[in-house]
């Protein structure tokens, strides 16, 4: 009965958690749409930009936890820029679009039915999990590195993380950080514990956590998740003590003790007790008849993007050319939690 | 020297009344100041209410530190009563945290001890504390005021302790004076009652002259050779006569105790006794008046000084028989209204003019300084009547008379006598 009560909790956070993600503001023609607006139809509905008879080119987006400074106004620069580049819009009308929307998903399951249902989006920027988990026609383009200013940007995989923190049972002095603490001790405080976590869909933050526990055999899906919506709020929940135990994604700790000038020595406040492989960061997809290779459109599409995310200055992102194969090793974990997840949801059901 | 002392006085009085006004806006102020700042505390706690920052025990329904570090950059730049604060969140099972700032305690090794400083205030909804928030208030607008109030009330104090030196030395300068003033009273009741004394003695030789002269002619007609023992006997006989003669002329005056001035203390008296023996003291300068006696037969007795009193009566009908210059009526009276004994001299003199009726009782003043008057017997009269609780007045003045009224409070002892 209390299992049950865990599982539909950890259900319910989830979907609470899919409610931050899409929670966003999105900026366009002069106007702020908070994200308590009622959620934009598509196409028409969610269209932010000029008016014209001919069909717009889309640009869809959510919140994308890996990459803070993408926000509604930085996307509403960016349609600007396409706006201005004859060359793309040149290429536009030729494929009979008029001129860049913008739409912005109310939340992760909300971009994956936008991208799955007709009409669909033109250009996604999405989180990593979206893409493995929809099915609809997209190709990966490019991957987004971290802003350049945070030190990890050389990186276009991110490693998920499990730490505690020094008042946490499993700290270790580090001094005596030579051992591995044993996998299945981990599993099972990360079961029986809250546990902070970025969101149900992040890879680093949740899944490649679970997904490396599982390996222990341990059913290791947190029965008290806190799933706080980006890698600093959980860090900022260890630290603080109002839990022991997080997973996120790895360096946002050392980044946030930087950023907030905290002098103790990082393995003095916590302990990384698990690194999980890399996943790969979240992609920019174009629908796939627009794929540089095989479009003109998507060919200035993805010249029109470098050369605006080429912009070298603190805190911007930068884009790495990627493609669908970097994804194949996550959209295989993610199948595998899935299928263990609901195999244990059974068995316990039983 | 005391206009210096007046214009002291007064400056430091205009300083008091300043001080008392500015602390009274010190203190309004001062109100003002507290009330902004609870208000102040009440708006920062209604920002972390439970929706911001979730009850002890719905961990998972929890917060998120960016929020709260934006309700912080937002509310604290601004504020004019608070420099930080610290919130603290309960959570079930855990105890407290500190979540905003969370890196407070990884900043502050002594975190502990900082918190305790500041200024807790718990949050609850309904019976449950679900945190709580430290402020570290800035409280300079504060300690000015009250730096001010204090300064201010120093400052009054001192003033006022000024004052009040300044008036205890006036007042024992003014105790001084009055003691010296009662002194030179005495010693003017004294003068005159010599002066009096003086006046009367020319009579009383006139007096006693007759027996001495008497006495002399008995001593030579025994010097006289050829006396017998019966003559003898008559002729001592007659010496011893004019003797108590003599004695009885002073006896009856008292004259020898008016002069020397009893200072015997006071007494009930008999007033009607007393106005008798006045009488008898001036009579040399009755001459042919016709004194009329209208005494109350049971008047009671005053608590008085007997020959102070005595001097009284005397001044006045020795004024009667001077204004009326050996002719006219002397009417003397005593009677019993409620609790006063009254005493009214008249007499059938020419009247007190108008001009000088209302300085009759001022000293110096007088109408008759030709005939010797000093000035001073109706001033004196005054002052001994009132030493014994009554009051002395003119009742009536005219061309038919003058009469003067004395009120003494009956029986009981008048207070310091």
């Amino acid at each position: 009965m209390k299992r049950e009560h865990s599982k539909s909790a950890a259900k319910a956070s989830r979907r609470r958690a899919l409610g931050l993600l899409g929670g966003w503001a999105v900026a366009a023609g002069g106007r702020i749409f908070a994200s308590e607006a009622p959620a934009p139809s598509v196409p028409q509905g969610a269209l932010f930009g000029p008016a014209s008879s001919a069909r717009p080119f889309i640009l869809g987006f959510i919140r994308p936890e890996a990459a803070e400074p993408l926000s509604a106004a930085w996307f509403r620069r960016l349609q600007s820029f396409l706006d201005s580049d004859a060359a793309f819009r040149e290429a536009l009308k030729r494929e009979g679009y008029g001129s860049v929307g913008l739409v912005a998903a109310e939340g992760f399951n909300d971009l994956v039915r936008r991208m799955e249902v007709a009409p669909g989006l033109d250009c996604v920027f999405c989180p990593a999990l979206a893409y493995c988990r929809q099915v609809g026609d997209y190709a990966v383009v490019f991957q987004l590195r971290g802003p350049n200013d945070r030190g990890r940007d050389k990186y276009i995989f991110q490693f998920g993380v499990i730490l505690v923190n020094r008042h946490h049972p499993l700290y270790r002095d580090p001094q005596s950080r030579t051992e591995q603490v044993p996998p299945r001790l981990i599993a099972r405080h990360f079961v029986s514990e809250p546990v902070a976590l970025v969101s149900p869909y992040s890879a680093a933050g949740y899944i490649y956590p679970c997904h490396e526990l599982f390996k222990t055999g341990i059913r290791a899906v947190p029965t008290r998740p806190i799933f706080c919506g980006s890698s600093d709020e959980v860090v900022k929940m260890v630290l603080s003590d109002v839990v022991g135990m997080g997973a996120c994604e790895q360096g946002a700790a050392e980044d946030l003790l930087r950023r907030y000038a905290i002098p103790t020595p990082p393995e003095q406040l916590y302990d990384v007790l698990l690194t999980t492989p890399g996943s790969p960061t979240d992609p920019v997809v174009f629908r796939r008849r627009f794929s540089p290779d095989r479009s003109e459109l998507g060919r200035r599409l993805k010249d029109s993007l470098a050369r605006f995310f080429s912009a070298d200055r603190p805190g911007a992102m930068r884009l790495e050319d990627s493609e669908d194969s970097a994804f194949a090793a996550l959209r295989a974990a993610w199948n595998e939690f899935e299928t263990l997840s609901a195999e244990t949801d059974a068995l316990e059901t039983r | 020297m005391k206009r210096v002392d007046r214009t002291n006085l007064a400056l430091m009085a205009v300083i008091a009344l300043f001080a008392v006004f500015a602390l009274g806006m010190l203190f309004w102020l001062k109100g003002r100041f507290e009330r902004e700042r609870e208000e102040t505390i009440a708006a920062v706690k209604r920002h972390f209410s439970p929706a911001v920052l979730g009850l002890p025990d719905d961990l998972e329904r929890t917060f998120r530190f960016a929020d709260l570090e934006q309700i912080r950059a937002t509310l604290i730049p601004h504020n004019a009563y608070v420099r930080d604060i610290v919130v603290v969140k309960r959570i079930a099972g855990r105890g407290e945290r500190i979540v905003l700032p969370f890196e407070y305690p990884l900043l502050h090794a002594d975190w502990q001890a900082r918190l305790s400083r500041l200024e807790r205030h718990p949050l609850s909804s309904g019976d449950i504390e679900y945190g709580a928030i430290y402020f570290d208030f800035d409280n300079s607008r504060l300690n000015s005021v009250r730096l001010a109030i204090g300064s201010l009330a120093v400052l009054l104090v001192l003033v006022l302790a000024l004052v009040a030196r300044r008036l205890h030395v006036q007042e024992a300068a003014l105790t001084r004076t009055t003691v010296e003033l009662e002194e030179k009273k005495r010693e003017l009741v004294e003068l005159e009652r010599l002066a009096l004394a003086g006046r009367l003695s020319a009579n009383i030789f006139h007096d006693i002259r007759k027996p001495l002269l008497n006495i002399r002619l008995a001593i030579e007609e025994l010097e006289a050779a050829g006396q017998t023992a019966e003559d003898l006997r008559a002729r001592t006989a007659g010496i011893r006569r004019q003797v108590e003669l003599f004695f009885n002329i002073l006896r009856d005056l008292n004259i020898e105790r008016f002069i020397r001035g009893d200072q015997a203390g006071a007494e009930f008296v008999a007033v009607n006794d007393l106005l008798e023996r006045s009488c008898a003291l001036v009579r040399y300068e009755r001459g042919s008046v016709e004194v009329v006696t209208n005494f109350s037969s049971n008047l009671p007795p005053v608590f008085a000084f007997p020959y102070r009193l005595m001097q009284v009566f005397s001044n006045l009908i020795l004024n009667a028989y001077q204004a009326m210059g050996g002719h006219g009526r002397l009417t003397l009276t005593t009677l019993q209204e409620g609790g006063e004994v009254v005493v009214r001299i008249a007499d059938t003199g020419p009247g007190i003019p108008p001009e000088h009726l209302p300085r009759v009782f001022e000293p110096f003043h007088s109408t008759r300084q030709d005939a010797g008057g000093s000035g001073l017997g109706l001033y004196i009269s005054k002052g001994i009547v009132e030493d014994m609780a009554g009051r002395i007045g003119v009742a009536a003045t005219g061309p038919e008379g003058t009469c003067f009224e004395i009120r003494l409070p009956v029986g009981n002892a008048p207070s310091g006598a």
